[in-house]
């Protein structure tokens, strides 16, 4: 059995942004009601003592050490499981996905997983007196396509804030994402352009390109200023330098054919 | 009155066994970090506490009488 991990399996490796529960002032009824269970009996029993000293006498007091007994092993059950509900009830923000982990008490456990590419609007909701003075709220994020859902995390600290780094995570993912279909744009026209044997061997050509793309993973511009350029190769029975009335290759490269090395369009 | 104490040795069984499993699905839930740990100590600790406190209490009771004063059979 492992002793810890990461809360949602499949997910080890992704960097956490946030890792929030709810307020603990969000735990105030809970524990004010275990309070209430402990302390409420203990006072009856002493009132009823106090107005009837035999009141808890021969077979009463059998049944009041046993119903007691039992009582207050239920009070201290319910109190771990709201604790739990309470404690395992986490809300991550990791650079790709958005995870809400729902626990209600121990056999209960639902987790939510929406990526930050489909998530269309987040709201941040902070309302009454205690929210505010305490500075928790609601977010509530919306997922965008076909099937809309709603997400709410209830009751988290500082929602605002929360709620602006979510979108501003979503934002770079989507940069992310355009950077690397450029790239792959990038792939496609430079395996489209044969390296010319006679001025390049084609392991160094493939080197450079190998080169260029990891360097463009990081900063596309960067690489594209950098990027190699072969000239267009000549037929093999033909001088290396073709004559001015030949025409480059030109035309539409697709992105789903790179693995072929592009497919040019006249 | 014996009956009263077999429904309650009966209820501890279940109880500790209800427990004994739902500690671990909780231990399967860790995360790193966590205060899990402290937490089910203490827990252990008050149901200890408990049951302790109940069995002392038990010990000094008298189980011989029976539920005659419910109408149900017997003298005490």
């Amino acid at each position: 059995m492992r002793d810890s991990r990461f809360p949602v399996p499949g997910h080890e490796d992704e960097k956490i942004i946030i890792f929030t529960r709810r307020h603990i002032i969000s735990m105030l009824g809970p524990i004010l009601m275990v309070l209430a269970m402990v302390l409420v009996p203990i006072l009856i029993v002493a009132m009823i003592y106090s107005a009837n000293q035999d009141a808890f006498s021969g077979i009463v007091l059998n049944f009041l050490v046993i119903g007691g007994s039992i009582y207050y092993l239920v009070v201290v059950t319910f109190a771990f499981i709201e604790w739990i509900s309470y404690y395992y009830d986490i809300f991550i923000v990791t650079e790709d996905e958005i995870i809400d982990i729902s626990q209600e008490g121990i056999f209960d456990r639902r987790i939510t997983e929406v990526t930050l590419l489909r998530v269309q609007d987040v709201s941040a909701h902070v309302r009454g007196f205690w929210a505010t003075l305490f500075s928790y709220g609601d977010v509530v994020a919306e997922s965008a396509g076909e099937n809309t859902k709603t997400y709410i995390i209830d009751s988290i600290p500082n929602p605002i804030a929360v709620a602006e780094k979510i979108l501003a995570l979503h934002n770079e993912h989507i940069a992310r994402q355009a950077s690397a279909a450029d790239v792959a744009t990038g792939e496609g026209e430079l395996r489209a352009i044969k390296p010319c044997p006679s001025t390049q061997s084609q392991s160094e050509f493939q080197q450079a390109v190998q080169k260029d793309l990891q360097s463009a993973q990081g900063s596309l511009p960067q690489a594209s200023a950098s990027a190699p350029v072969c000239p267009p190769c000549p037929p093999a029975n033909q001088p290396a330098v073709p004559p001015p009335s030949q025409p480059a290759i030109q035309g539409e490269i697709k992105n789903n054919d790179l693995n072929q090395g592009g497919e040019v369009k006249f | 009155m014996a009956i009263l104490l077999v429904l309650y040795f009966v209820f501890l069984i279940i109880y500790i066994a209800f427990n004994v499993y739902g500690i671990f699905r909780i231990w399967s839930m860790r995360i790193n970090g966590d205060q899990t740990i402290r937490i089910i100590i203490l827990y252990l600790f008050s149901i200890g506490i408990i049951i302790f406190i109940s069995l002392i209490a038990i010990g000094t009771l008298n189980w011989s009488s029976n539920f005659s004063f419910l109408g149900i059979g017997g003298t005490r």
